[in-house]
């Protein structure tokens, strides 16, 4: 029997739902992991057990990288903390914003994106992890600003076919790319505005870039939600072109590429950097069935009047079952799921504390 | 000389529930040689009061005998022989 998962971590806790018919009913579970913000998390089915990854943060005793193998019953922290920063760097783990099981080739390697920014590499399925020297000391760091979540490393986008290309995008300093194993990285974001800046508003590096998604099977184009500005780029991020037509605003947090269709996508677009709203108040999610070149309203099913919560950037995502499964949690402690491709939406759970990261997937 | 300190009742877990951790330093050390000490004794336990650069965890506190080092000399505050080193959770959070 298929059982599908959705991982839900919060300001104070973290969650599990999982539906045993197709996603037509769920089943809550939690809230696990004490008081600890989860501000990332992961499902990996790549072992003989599925493995879940949370990145738990508590208020007094600090951030740390949790797994568990029984599906969220129990949690184990490792000692000595899986991520450390290195005596040298002069810095410490702030958050875990991103957690990114490797390909199904390599079951033990998990990549993982921290505040301050970087990037981290695990050869042990997440027991310990090592900091990627390249992006650590690129010499645009100092340039790099935090946002107002902190200065993040928050999208790990390692290349379906290729192990030595990765792209990663920051808040600020935008979006990067290797195709040397990670030895050195260079910024990928001509064409994407950085409104916020004083003077060149098109720069080189130094956008808000706050997320980026892509389809395995088309890894060439790659889709950006922007600090201001959607995008698409189809030349591997040699350039950007905007998609925003259509969309009722530019701004939001979110990009999810369907894994079952190259070329779709769904956003949440809120009305603009300083209205950080659904658009008259409706809760909506824009699917693009082309790229982005048109936009269509799939929000049956979700609140339609009176609704202000927003949804953080790691708050949406998609399964991995045939028919997509599309998900969002907000900042109102609201989860909604789609079984359909975003054609219908259902409220799974509520009055959670404010939702910082959703991950659905299937488990035997 | 021994330094007596304190662990809150969060923390046991991880001193196998004792509520005390003695360590060894020299006379006239500051806070941060008995930090030290506890973590090259415990670096599990140290590892959620400090965070990897050494420095103390915002939401938690350090106090020797009744003088919170915040308010003393931080991390170079003196501990004196016989007196006690207390590690507190802030009461904070909502």
């Amino acid at each position: 029997m298929t059982t599908n998962l959705v991982l839900i971590g919060t300001r104070k806790g973290f969650w599990t739902a999982t539906s045993d018919d197709d996603r037509q009913s769920w089943t809550l579970r939690g809230p696990d992991l004490g008081l600890n913000e989860v501000a990332a998390c992961a499902i990996d089915t790549r072992g003989s057990a599925p493995r879940l990854f949370a990145g738990a943060s508590s208020s007094h005793w600090g951030p740390a990288m949790s797994y568990s193998d029984d599906l969220g019953a129990t949690w184990i922290k490792p000692d000595p903390a899986p991520i450390s920063f290195p005596q040298e760097t002069d810095a410490a783990l702030a958050r875990v914003w991103q957690i990114v099981p490797g390909p199904a080739d390599q079951p033990d390697l998990v990549w993982a994106g921290t505040e301050p920014s970087a990037l981290w590499r695990s050869d042990d399925r997440g027991v310990s992890f090592t900091l990627n020297q390249g992006l650590w000391d690129h010499p645009h760091r100092k340039e790099w600003q935090p946002g107002g979540g902190g200065q993040a490393l928050h999208t790990i986008l390692p290349h379906p076919d290729d192990s030595t290309r990765m792209h990663v995008a920051m808040s600020t300093g935008g979006v990067y790319r290797t195709a040397d194993d990670g030895a050195s990285w260079n910024p990928a974001n001509k064409g994407i505005q950085g409104s916020f800046l004083p003077a060149d508003e098109f720069p080189e590096y130094g956008q808000c870039v706050h997320k980026v998604a892509r389809h395995p099977e088309r890894p060439e184009q790659l889709f950006a939600q922007n600090h201001g500005g959607v995008y698409r780029s189809d030349d591997d991020g040699d350039s950007w072109i905007s998609i925003a037509d259509g969309l009722p605003g530019d701004f939001g947090f979110n990009m999810v590429a369907d894994p079952n269709t190259p070329g779709t996508v769904y956003v949440l677009p809120l009305v603009a950097d300083m209205e950080r709203f659904a658009p008259e108040g409706r809760c909506r999610v824009y699917r693009s069935r082309d790229a982005g070149q048109t936009w269509e309203d799939v929000s049956k099913g979700l609140p339609g009047a009176g609704f202000y919560a927003t949804v953080m950037r790691d708050a949406m995502c998609s399964d991995d079952s045939p028919t997509t499964g599309v998900y969002f949690g907000t900042r109102s402690g609201s989860v909604f799921a789609s079984p359909d491709e975003g054609e219908s939406w259902a409220e799974i759970a509520s009055h959670l504390p404010d939702v910082l990261c959703v991950r659905a997937g299937t488990v035997a | 000389m021994a330094v007596l300190v304190r662990i809150p009742g969060a923390l046991r877990q991880y001193t196998d529930n004792a509520r005390t951790m003695e360590v060894d330093v020299a006379g006239g050390s500051e806070v941060s040689q008995v930090l030290a000490a506890m973590r090259e004794e415990n670096p599990a336990l140290m590892r959620r009061i400090c965070d990897e650069k050494g420095d103390l965890r915002q939401h938690v506190n350090v106090f020797v005998g009744t003088v919170n080092i915040r308010d003393g000399d931080g991390l170079a505050t003196k501990v004196p022989d016989g007196t006690e080193v207390y590690v507190l959770p802030a009461v904070s959070g909502g």
